[in-house]
């Protein structure tokens, strides 16, 4: 029993610094090792066609980009998640990878957790570090969008990276509880443009986030103040449905993948074009007349420095990722709804996107200088 | 009855040969997740998630695994509290008060046989409370908004008001150090960043794991080497027994009884769970038992209570995710993500009804998790007992080598590793001083909750006041706060002795 009990004491001490240190190399070391690598057997096999870099400091990714003149192949995928395992972008990492694998389209995809700063401390890494990788994508959704809006990437901008697409969205919709007094999203807006003060909101995300934006956007239509609109900030979405369900705020704009299915609350509208599968007896607002719609779409974005051959690349895989069933599978198990925005097209609306978060953000003071 | 039916059902489901031990495998690399430090409950599930789906394993087995994962580790940062003075979560700070002081004393065993069994019973109790009143209590559930929550923040620091220790001064500079500390990073209700002095990484607010390492297990190192320097040799105390006689388990009974209860009900409500009930039961504990003045220098009922009330508030958390579908904490966030992988959408009606099969199986595989960790504790407490044999000079430096790389690997930030050294020196200087550290780690983790209520409710109230005296379970709150503040006099005036009066005077302020 003694020699027992010595022997799980070692075992046990031998797997806490196994285990500490394996987390440190699955995050940086592993990753860097394989890179240097491959990238010297790719150096050796363009050295004959293309004997001139992009004029980069001799990067070991720098070699890569040149073979992909010949048909770019990512040597050692990896995607990363601006935020711990569990959220939005961890699963468009994780979901999204898995498929760029099983496709065929490319090796093992790394999934890298970079949590910080709202996803600010991954950018300025790969911006200040791995800003010509052309093996690295990284998740992204309105989110990113807004935090570039605001400045809260400590000076970095939407168009010093390059956005690959979005495939499949999320959208926005107005909840409120089934005995809510207000039976239609027009009498919701008649009421708040009547008295903007009038009606409390609520959502999962501070002053200028993703959800009280989908105020803004809205107030932005009537022609209101949207600082006149009560905004209670909850931490997160199910805690504002808790206080919509018990009458704390009148209403929620959450997302149609966080509400579907409680039938304790009333959706008004989903904040989309067309309706959607997942509530095809809600209107949308465009149907009700209105401009503002609101997609959270699950997109990738490259570093600034990713050669075009590995854009092309990137742009390609995703296409094809978004075809194929597996993710329509994926898709509607999560509650999103298409989407393919690829490319330039999707460049162009992100930047755009950009923009418009930005002015609406400006008479809140929340805009970093 | 239907319901008894369905949890028979559910663990004729889960009690496979292959299920009981994926348990064993899940409590065992759980407590070693636990032990690290800055990998608590819920990084290790939402690790461990994606790799048991690629096992395709069955739903039922899947479930077992994690919820085995999550006592697993769950227990092992207690183990670290009680051990070597390092909370490995919010929740069980209070446990390093009396349960490092046991350890100090040579009754490491007790202490972590206490917490064992303590968890069992309030798991126990939380699986009952879950079948009686699950259903039902939901509607509890929705009457808690912002100014309840508020409320119940300030209750818990009228009941834990004796945590500052003997210098009522000091516990209270103590406590508002530590809620300056939580208004570090982006103010929710504003999105606008406070005191990050321009650093992204603390946007985020102080990481809790990175400052309790700091505090406790850093400052701990150097008081060492101090002691050491004057030659003065500090050993622990060999330990004689390491299991608890049934004379002190008898004696912790009604610890873990309150705790439980405590704990279950403070679970119900979203957003505050289980930090809050350990110290509030620890807090009340204190207030109703510590007749001899014993709390803080190694009680059993110090350790029993706490660690009761964080797994009662792990199953009282259950009722909301299932019933409202609205995750309380980050746990049952994980575990919320998990269930609509199975395709079981918590909300949408009464999932008790419609899904019974994999929510009671899910509510016998955290009891199977529960009775397996007790289990699997009469071998491991002999194990852990052994880490205290190797001399503290040795042991004290490996765990801050441990504890520097645990937090390092987990963010990657060099910055964690700076402010972690800076709470080290300052938890030396502040021990020096007096000043009592627990404090503010509550501080740290409740004040958040203190503010954001508060504020929340005035914003929704538009500036009305009057909103937290609306309804009776306002008046009920603050009353209960008043009640606890002067309980130590009353209860003394009862008996006739003279329980210091500070502690009343200490709440008065918070």
């Amino acid at each position: 029993m003694k020699t027992l009990t010595r022997l799980l004491a070692v075992l046990f001490a031998v797997v806490l610094v196994a285990s500490a240190c394996g987390d440190d190399d699955d995050a940086t070391t592993a990753d860097e090792g394989t890179d240097t690598t491959e990238a010297t057997a790719a150096d050796d096999e363009v050295v004959e066609d293309q004997p001139a870099d992009d004029g980069g400091d001799g990067e070991a990714d720098e070699p890569m980009d040149d073979d992909a003149a010949a048909g770019f192949v990512p040597g050692s995928p990896e995607c990363v998640a601006p935020a711990d395992a569990g959220g939005g972008w961890d699963f468009t990492c994780r979901s999204i990878g898995q498929l760029f694998e099983d496709l065929g389209l490319t090796e093992n995809v790394v999934v890298t957790n970079q949590p910080g700063g709202g996803g600010g401390v991954a950018f300025s890494d790969i911006a200040a570090n791995r800003n010509d990788n052309s093996d690295l994508v990284i998740a992204a959704s309105p989110a990113t969008a807004i935090r570039f809006a605001q400045n809260q990437y400590e000076g970095l901008t939407a168009d010093q990276f390059r956005w690959i697409g979005a495939i499949g969205a999320d959208f926005g919709v107005v909840a409120v509880t089934d005995d809510s007094e207000f039976e239609t999203f027009d009498q919701l807006m008649e009421a708040v443009e009547a008295d903007p003060t009038s009606v409390v909101w609520g959502g999962g995300s501070p002053v200028g986030g993703q959800d009280h934006f989908k105020v803004l956007l809205l107030a932005q239509e009537l022609g209101i103040d949207p600082a006149a609109v009560p905004w209670v900030a909850y931490d997160g979405g199910g805690e504002a449905q808790n206080a919509l369900l018990g009458g704390e705020i009148a209403v929620f704009p959450g997302d149609v993948s966080e509400t579907i299915g409680n039938e304790d609350l009333r959706i008004l509208t989903v904040m989309a074009q067309e309706r959607v599968p997942a509530l095809p007896d809600v209107p949308t607002t465009v149907e009700l007349g209105y401009t503002t719609i609101f997609p959270i779409w699950r997109g990738l974005l490259a570093p600034g420095e990713m050669s075009d051959e590995a854009y092309a690349f990137w742009v390609d895989a995703l296409g094809q990722v978004e075809a194929s069933d597996e993710w329509v599978a994926a898709r509607d198990e999560n509650g999103l709804s298409p989407l393919r925005l690829l490319g330039d097209d999707f460049q162009g609306f992100a930047l755009d996107a950009v923009d418009d978060f930005r002015t609406l953000s400006e008479p809140f003071g929340i805009i970093n200088e | 009855m239907m319901l008894g039916f369905n949890l028979v059902d559910g663990f004729a489901a889960a009690l496979t040969p292959e299920n009981i031990a994926l348990a064993l495998l899940g409590c065992l690399l759980g407590t070693l997740i636990g032990v690290l430090p800055g990998i608590g409950p819920i990084t290790g599930v939402a690790i461990l998630f994606p790799i048991t789906l690629s096992l395709g394993l069955e739903d039922a087995s899947t479930l077992i695994l994690l919820a085995s994962v999550y006592y697993g580790s769950q227990y092992g940062g207690s183990t670290t509290s009680i051990l070597l003075n390092v909370p490995g979560e919010a929740s069980s700070v209070v446990t390093t008060l009396d349960g490092y002081q046991m350890a100090r004393q040579g009754r490491a065993g007790q202490a972590l046989a206490i917490a064992a069994i303590g968890s069992f019973i309030a798991g126990t109790g939380s699986v009952i409370g879950l079948m009686a009143f699950g259903p039902p209590l939901s509607e509890v559930t929705t009457q808690f908004q912002s100014p309840e929550k508020f409320l119940v923040v300030v209750l818990a620091f009228a009941t834990v008001s004796s945590l500052a220790g003997s210098n009522i001064f000091k516990g209270l500079l103590a406590v508002v150090f530590g809620i300056m500390l939580s208004t570090v990073g982006i103010d929710l209700q504003t999105g606008v960043p406070r005191y990050t002095f321009g650093e992204l990484k603390l946007q985020e607010g102080m990481d809790f794991v990175v400052i309790a390492i700091g505090l406790f297990a850093v400052s701990e190192v150097l008081t060492l080497l101090e002691d050491t320097v004057r030659g003065e040799n500090v050993v622990f105390q060999q330990a004689e027994r390491i299991w608890v006689t049934f004379r002190e388990f008898l004696f912790s009974l009604g610890a873990i009884v309150r705790g439980s209860a405590i704990g279950f009900f403070i679970g119900l409500l979203p957003g505050t769970g289980a930090s809050v009930a350990g110290f509030m039961s620890y807090g009340l504990e204190k207030r109703l038992s510590d007749r001899d003045a014993t709390f803080g220098s190694g009680d059993i009922r110090g350790v029993a209570a706490p660690e009761s009330a964080n797994n009662a508030a792990a199953g009282g958390s259950l009722v909301p995710l299932l019933t409202l579908g609205i995750p309380g904490s980050g746990t049952t966030a994980v575990m919320l993500g998990i269930l609509i992988s199975m395709g079981i959408r918590p909300g949408s009606g009464n999932v008790f009804a419609e899904t019974p099969e994999l929510i009671w199986t899910l509510i016998a595989s955290m009891y199977i998790g529960n009775l397996m960790l007790l289990l699997l504790n009469f071998p491991l407490v002999k194990v852990f007992v052994k880490i205290l044999e190797i001399p503290p000079w040795f042991l004290m430096p490996m765990i801050l080598v441990i504890s520097y790389i645990g937090v390092y690997s987990v963010n990657n930030s060099s910055l964690d590793i700076t402010i972690m050294t800076i709470f080290g020196l300052l938890g030396f200087g502040l021990r020096k001083l007096g000043v009592p550290l627990a404090p503010i780690l509550m501080g740290l983790i409740l004040g958040d909750d203190l503010e954001q209520n508060f504020r929340r409710s005035l914003v929704a109230s538009q500036g009305d006041y009057a909103t937290f005296l609306d309804g009776w379970l306002n008046l009920a709150l603050i009353g209960l706060s008043i009640v606890v503040l002067f309980l130590p006099q009353l209860l003394s005036r009862a008996r006739g002795s003279n329980v210091k009066d500070e502690f009343a005077d200490a709440g008065a302020e918070v």
